[in-house]
């Protein structure tokens, strides 16, 4: 009797360790086959995975122009002349994106975005190079009409020639930055990046309630779309992460005014100060680095630009960068 | 019924130890694959994925008008409404303050005033849902070279703007353009939503703060994470000056006393966490902490916790204490 007992143990011992293991099996089976190794995309891609290209060109001797004044055209047009030229940047037959931050419906007079002086002189020069095309946008999500028309910035894009891209849904497609950790598959602005072969970033100098200053690398963000607001959480690896993917042939940074406090918005013309120095520069890092001290920051105060730096953006010691001083 | 005796039930094996051996292995392996699993999946978050499906609110047309206007204004644009989802789609990295001071909506709108060079103002009048909380942003913002206007609870005017607290609201007025019509049209529209002063908007609290030394128009509520210490809210702060030498004062009423004293250690803690040393003082029960070139006295007095911060030299801080402790007791706030 003992031993039909244990041969009975043995047998129900094989038989639920079989039927377990094939239970265990079949789950695992389903799992893998189930597994979307891609994740749900965060907008339906109908035009595919957008890959934005580089539009840096090889790194110049002087990656930073510090032009000091108060006339922003004429700034302009000199500190891209100590650079090189517009023809060092603009081919003939360009198509040339400016992203300027449009970002609110407020009027140019109080710094909280690029100033219109500033894209109808860049406009210009792109078209005095010989630019086939050039494209304004940004994506200031609430009422882009309203921002782009009482900022004055609509109105220079035509006066200068430019073409005016407002965002539609239709511009968005997902895109990632490669080994990115917050830019995966996040609805990016790529319409406008349509035929375009040189990108110029324009952005004016600003304090920043949450990320310390708003300044070129920080002016990327309105090429994000969807619920953009919730990288405000980790907003210093999210400005890493643009200037990894956004690789512009130039910035400028104006810094002719700065808004010293209550930004980004402001909303005061207490909240400006004559700081009197235009930034053009082909490193963005480099140009935000100057841009702290216009802000009375230190650089060590903007974590984004340390971080940018060592992640292989730029020059995060902008005296590194080689700068002239007009 | 009594079963048959040729009939017997098997009892249920007893389970041996190599079973509980082999259970044990699946349910680890099992563990450790769940393991794997979460570790993965947090290395690769993808908040564009975590929004998925998640219906965000629209800011929306207000079903009447923002307010009833001057005659002599014509609106702009349609009132809109923003709420906590979506107040960053309309003042982008401005909402964070907002959010941590208890907001409740925003209504915005565009007026045009009739005046040389088209100019127009755009009101934004934000429910934070309590008269604390307005008064906490609209402390935290306030312009120091701007000048008072006796309008709603309290108010000052900039060149082109005009910033009111009324009750449970923060109002701004911004204008285009500045000049003696713009100043005009943004007075009457403020008149118009919050009404002549009322001077009930001042948290009482505010009074607390000894006057000699104070540099006007800097008394301010911080609603949260007052001087970057997460734990450290509804802080009222004011900037003083004592021989040149600046320095600000603050306090928080807490819920008791045990509350203030641990408010307090908690902050102590914070400090030397980064780097703050401790320095011997004669503020009665007060802690002296050097940080970044500056000294930082903290002490509780009641439910208060109260102190000093940012001040330049030791002496300044103990001064100041001296003189809030003073406050403290003659306006019957003692443990």
């Amino acid at each position: 009797m003992d031993l039909d007992h244990s041969a009975m143990r043995r047998r129900e011992f094989l038989r639920r360790l079989a039927g377990s293991g094939a239970a265990a099996a079949i789950a695992a089976g389903i799992g893998w086959k189930a597994w979307d190794r891609q994740g749900p995309p965060a907008l339906a891609p109908a035009g595919g995975i957008f890959t934005l290209p580089p539009f840096a060109l090889a790194p110049p001797k002087h990656r930073l122009c510090l032009a000091r004044g108060t006339q922003r055209a004429l700034l302009l047009e000199k500190a891209v002349a100590a650079l090189g030229g517009i023809q060092a940047f603009i081919k003939p037959q360009d198509h040339v994106l400016i992203k300027v931050n449009a970002a609110f419906a407020s009027p140019a007079i109080l710094g909280a975005t690029t100033h219109p002086e500033l894209v109808t002189a860049m406009a210009g020069l792109c078209f005095k190079a010989g630019a086939a095309a050039v494209t304004v946008t940004d994506n200031p999500i609430n009422d882009p009409v309203s921002c782009f028309e009482l900022s004055g910035i609509g109105p220079a894009a035509r006066e200068a020639g430019a073409r005016l891209v407002l965002p539609l849904p239709a511009h968005f497609a997902p895109a990632s930055l490669t080994g990115g950790r917050l830019i995966v598959n996040w609805p990016f602005l790529a319409g406008p990046f349509k035929g375009v072969t040189k990108l110029i970033g324009m952005a004016p100098v600003k304090d920043h309630h949450r990320s310390g200053a708003s300044l070129t690398m920080k002016n990327w963000y309105g090429l994000l779309g969807g619920q953009r607001s919730v990288f405000h959480q980790d907003v210093h690896n999210l400005i890493k992460e643009l200037a990894l993917l956004v690789r512009p042939t130039l910035v400028v940074l104006d810094g002719t005014v700065s808004m010293m406090d209550n930004g980004p918005t402001g909303g005061s013309l207490s909240d400006l100060k004559a700081t009197e120095t235009l930034i053009v520069a082909t490193d963005p890092v480099a140009a935000d680095a100057f841009g702290a001290g216009l802000l009375e920051k230190k650089v060590d105060d903007l974590i984004f630009i340390a971080k940018a730096a060592a992640a292989g953006a730029g020059q995060g010691n902008w005296q590194e960068a080689n700068p002239i001083w007009i | 019924m009594p079963l048959p005796s040729n009939k017997t039930i098997n009892p249920t094996p007893p389970v041996s130890p190599i079973e509980t051996l082999v259970g044990a292995i699946v349910l680890t392996i099992l563990l450790v694959i769940a393991g794997v699993v979460l570790y993965v999946q947090d290395r690769h978050f993808n908040p564009a994925v975590a929004l998925v499906g998640q219906s965000v609110p629209a800011s929306a047309p207000a079903s009447r008008p923002l307010i009833d206007h001057p005659r002599e204004m014509a609106p702009l644009s349609a009132a809109q409404t923003f709420g906590p989802a979506t107040l960053a789609d309309k003042i982008n990295g401005k909402a964070e303050l907002y959010l941590g001071a208890g907001f409740v909506a925003l209504d915005t709108q565009r007026f045009a005033v009739a005046a040389p060079g088209n100019p127009w103002v755009e009101v934004f009048r934000y429910d934070m849902g309590r008269a604390e909380n307005a008064y906490a942003v609209f402390s935290s913002q306030r312009r120091q070279d701007a000048g008072a206007v006796a309008i709603g609870d309290e108010a000052y005017a900039a060149a082109n703007a005009l910033f009111v607290i009324n009750g449970p609201f923060y109002i701004e007025i911004i204008a285009s353009q500045e000049g003696p019509a713009i100043r005009q049209a943004m007075e009457a529209l403020a008149l118009a939503m919050a009404g002549p002063a009322q001077q009930t908007g001042k948290p009482a609290d505010t009074d607390v703060f000894p006057a000699q030394g104070l540099l006007a128009g800097s008394i301010s509520l911080q609603a949260a994470n007052a001087f970057g210490f997460d734990r450290l809210d509804r802080v009222f702060t004011a900037h003083y000056s004592v021989d040149g030498a600046p320095a600000t004062v603050f306090f928080s009423r807490r819920d008791s006393a045990a509350q203030a004293r641990d408010l307090a250690a908690a902050y102590v803690a914070f400090l030397k966490n980064y780097g703050g040393i401790s320095q011997p003082t004669a503020a009665p029960d007060g802690q002296m902490i050097a940080i970044m070139e500056a000294y930082e006295l903290v002490f509780t007095f009641g439910p208060f916790l109260a102190g000093v911060h940012e001040a330049a030299d030791p002496r300044t801080a103990e001064i100041l204490a001296e003189r809030l402790r003073s406050r403290l007791t003659e306006s019957g706030h003692g443990p």
